[in-house]
């Protein structure tokens, strides 16, 4: 995204870019959702492991591999999308990085809250209400930055940002196994 | 998403991780050892309480390809 002076702007800007993300979050949780929709004849018991052995799975990976090699878009999303001005671009931008799949993944933790949003057989309008939620918590650093950062903000947050995607993966499992639990 | 701001302080490492998201989702992790212990205690937490606190922490997680 180009550099933007001004906080009255940047917060501007951060709100289409929240409102963009919370969109596309929205969107891959009503996909999934309906998708889920086709693994509902599967019993329930079986859906609950079967998301507790995906989930564990992805959670050693993540916590194994230097850098997460699951199946993602390895290409940023294109500067572009401000072609038409800020406000636009910065919602288009929010939906394109919102709905997860995109751009970069570099945690397992999207992973697994996909797989729950799948497996276990929510109705829709929570498969998008945690798929917003995602979204919209996406846009939560950058808020961060422009309330609070410094200049070297983005260098500083790359020096432990495998720390905080694998830190992610572990508390996503963690929590959305006792939504599991409390589920079935 | 690049630097916005031009301020050529040098911060302080608590200010810079004031202004990280790490810290953000610790604080989401204590509250969902707290809430693992009510329930466990016997407060009833329905399962959408987790489930947000976890698609939260998975946004969370991605911040650094911000």
């Amino acid at each position: 995204m180009a550099s933007v002076r001004g906080r009255a702007i940047q917060l501007r800007l951060w709100a289409a870019f929240l409102v963009g993300c919370t969109v596309g979050g929205a969107f891959t949780g009503t996909v999934l959702g309906v998708f889920s929709g086709l693994l509902s004849p599967v019993p329930a018991g079986v859906r609950a492991v079967l998301f507790g052995l995906l989930a564990v799975s992805l959670t050693v990976l993540d916590l194994r591999q230097p850098l997460l090699g699951l199946p993602q878009r390895k290409e940023l999303i294109p500067q572009e999308v401000f072609a038409r001005g800020l406000g636009r671009g910065g919602l288009r931008f929010g939906v394109e990085y919102g709905c997860g799949f995109r751009t970069l993944v570099p945690s397992a933790a999207s992973y697994v809250a996909a797989l729950f949003v799948l497996l276990a057989g929510l109705p829709l309008a929570w498969a998008v209400t945690l798929g917003a939620a995602f979204g919209a918590s996406r846009a939560v650093a950058v808020l961060q930055y422009i309330l609070l950062g410094r200049p070297g903000w983005q260098h500083f947050l790359s020096s432990h940002t495998r720390w905080l995607e694998r830190s992610g993966t572990v508390v996503a499992t963690v929590l959305l196994g006792w939504a599991v639990l409390a589920l079935f | 998403m690049g630097d916005l701001s031009t301020s050529p302080a040098a911060p302080s490492p608590a200010r810079r991780w004031v202004a990280d998201p790490l810290p953000l989702l610790g604080l989401l992790a204590v509250a969902g050892v707290t809430l693992g212990i009510l329930h466990l205690s016997g407060t009833a937490i329905p399962w959408p309480v987790p489930a947000l606190l976890a698609v939260v922490a998975a946004g969370l997680a991605l911040s650094g390809s911000t």
